[in-house]
């Protein structure tokens, strides 16, 4: 890029086209924009600086590369062979790429009364509910641009419509992917649109489409309203269909509109209410983790100063293995490395007791076979744990805590390379 | 008509240069008044009015300015369009607002969505409460907690109602078929 730096106006070219669609502009970036990193300093060609364009949040892009200082003389642009730059005028049409552009003279332009655009949207799409008719207002104005007429935002629409899968595509196509899409939505309150590309659907708009009938959890105030408030809430709402399919005059449904105009950015409510799940779930993980922590207490308490200090090797390892040991100090050897096992045991039956329960808390959020697995053998394996600590079994301990971790590292590696790899 | 800068040596683009009516009309698809109102999110290069330049730079920077002004058109104003972007939420609600018929906001679109997924999913006609809860929109009462809004749910619903995009037939709702950003997005 350094000697980018001493570019000067005659080292650009300025191109005018006839753009029809914005599909004309991915054309030419596709044709000629630079590679990451290669690109070459913006530069002014006009007496005004130019204003550079905000960014927000994860889509912001760094804005820094544009150069400063050099500004171009317009004069040197007004036609055809005036210095080093030239202008050049090209039509670009649909069907062709920017290679096979067909270069014009300066000052020729398109024919009058030829249509700049959307050609394909001449014809109306499928017969839509008028607003004026359910409204009693007037219709839209046509909207101009200059002379020529351009598809109203309601023409667009018809034949967005048009193109749109029907109500039976999109059943068909929404019955495949039913079990997915429900796990995935009940994960996207705690999930939220920062963790993930953002993506279109109704998983990144934030609902809850999960089935009407809740989980075990969900029943235990975790995850929703229990069965039985969905039940009640079903039968509020069925006594006020009436009054919500009662007919509006024009003016309601203008002031209704102007009220739902106004409405606070839905990505304000979500955060709201995922604030609030949040909170609860997050409050009984503590509560969990809590009660844990005071067993573990008082099981370590009788553990550490009864139990423990009693483990002996068992017999068949009680001897050396070889000749030319020490019996003494291999039996001395075997008890140290047990107690050493006793005092650490109980840390890891603690720590897969807490991943246990905070996987079965997920549960709230969506039924997913690993949050289960893993939630119920981390578990089962801390309370078979504790029961051999506690009847002094400490190498039937240890070799249960192994076959846990190694079934619980090949379960996760191998969930992540499904989640990563499909 | 729009120029474009590119480097003589390379031939590669520096930016390209649109007057506010083609890029109202031809790349965002909206009208130029707007276009001329929304100066935060979509500032002119250079000019002012309908006499503005748009610069765009990158394939990307065009994206990101049609999500802008598909959202912008759904009545939302920069400044909620600026927080959605900032939430990281743009594309989701750029491609509702891209279906978005007139006369409703995005917001309203997304509930209709939910309500035709629930019709189309689970037979269930979903009522105002339910639909506030699965939509969470929220309020806080009184007392600071967070409350389903169904004030708010019942009134999107009577104007998709009014608009004649949902109807009851039979006891279930009649629709028009799920959003197009919904459909397939989900396997």
């Amino acid at each position: 890029m350094s000697e980018d730096a001493d570019l000067t106006a005659a080292d650009y070219i300025i191109e005018s086209i006839e753009i029809e669609d914005s599909e004309d502009l991915n054309e030419i970036f596709s044709a000629l924009a630079p590679k990451e990193g290669q690109e070459p300093p913006d530069i002014e060609i006009d007496e005004e600086p130019l204003r550079p364009a905000p960014s927000f949040g994860p889509l912001a892009e760094p804005d820094a590369k544009r150069a400063e200082g050099s500004v171009f003389d317009p004069d040197r642009f007004q036609g055809e062979g005036e210095g080093p730059v030239s202008v050049e005028q090209i039509e670009l049409h649909d069907s062709e790429g920017p290679g096979t552009r067909e270069a014009k003279k300066p000052g020729e332009a398109k024919p009058a009364g030829e249509k700049a655009s959307f050609p394909d949207l001449e014809s109306k799409g499928p017969e839509l509910p008028h607003f004026e008719e359910a409204t009693g207002a007037e219709a839209p104005p046509p909207r101009l641009s200059g002379e020529e007429e351009r598809p109203s935002i309601r023409e667009l629409w018809a034949k967005r419509q048009a193109q749109a899968p029907t109500l039976g595509d999109a059943e068909e196509e929404d019955a495949g992917g039913l079990f997915k899409s429900w796990l995935r939505s009940r994960l996207e309150l705690l999930r939220g649109g920062d963790e993930e590309e953002p993506e279109a659907g109704p998983r990144a708009s934030g609902v809850d489409a999960s089935p009407p009938r809740r989980g075990l959890l969900a029943r235990l105030g975790l995850g929703g309203p229990t069965e039985r408030e969905e039940e009640e809430i079903a039968r509020r709402d069925r006594s006020g269909f009436a009054e919500l399919l009662r007919p509006l005059s024009g003016s309601e449904v203008r002031r209704l509109q102007a009220e739902l105009a106004a409405e606070e950015p839905i990505f304000v409510q979500l955060e709201r209410a995922r604030d609030a799940a949040v909170r609860r779930q997050t409050l009984a993980f503590y509560v969990g983790l809590a009660l844990l922590v005071a067993f573990f207490a008082v099981f370590q308490t009788s553990y550490l100063t009864t139990v423990l200090p009693q483990v002996e090797a068992p017999q068949a390892i009680s001897t050396p293995p070889v000749q030319g040991i020490d019996p003494e100090s291999w039996r001395e050897g075997i008890g140290a490395l047990l107690f050493a096992l006793g005092l650490l045991l109980p840390f890891l039956a603690l720590f897969a007791a807490v991943e246990g329960v905070w996987r079965l808390l997920q549960l709230a959020d969506g039924i997913r076979g690993s949050d289960i697995f893993l939630g119920s053998a981390g578990l089962i394996s801390a309370i078979v744990v504790l029961l051999s600590l506690a009847g002094a079994r400490v190498i039937f301990a240890a070799a249960w805590m192994l076959g846990f971790w190694v079934v619980r590292s090949l379960y996760v590696g191998w969930e992540e390379r499904r989640r990563d790899y499909g | 008509m729009a120029r474009f800068l590119r480097h003589a040596k390379t031939g590669k683009l520096v930016r390209i240069e649109i007057p506010a009516r083609e890029m109202a009309e031809k790349i965002l698809g909206v009208d130029v008044d707007d276009l001329t109102r929304w100066t935060t999110l979509i500032p002119p290069a250079r000019g002012e009015g309908k006499e503005a330049i748009y610069a765009v730079r990158t394939r990307d920077e065009l994206a990101r300015l049609r999500k802008r002004a598909a959202l912008l058109r759904t009545n939302m104003n920069e400044r909620a369009v600026a927080a959605v972007e900032e939430a990281g939420l743009l594309d989701a609600y750029a491609a509702l607002a891209e279906d978005c018929p007139p006369g409703i906001t995005a917001h309203v679109w997304r509930s209709y969505g939910l309500i035709v997924l629930m019709q189309v999913r689970y037979g269930k006609k979903i009522g105002a409460e339910e639909l506030a809860r699965r939509a969470n929109l929220v309020k806080l009462d009184e007392d600071g907690k967070t409350v389903p809004d169904v004030e708010t749910a019942a009134k999107h619903i009577r104007l998709l109602v009014a608009l004649g995009y949902l109807a009851d037939e039979d006891g279930r709702w009649k629709h028009q078929g799920l959003p197009k950003s919904w459909v397939g997005s989900e396997g």
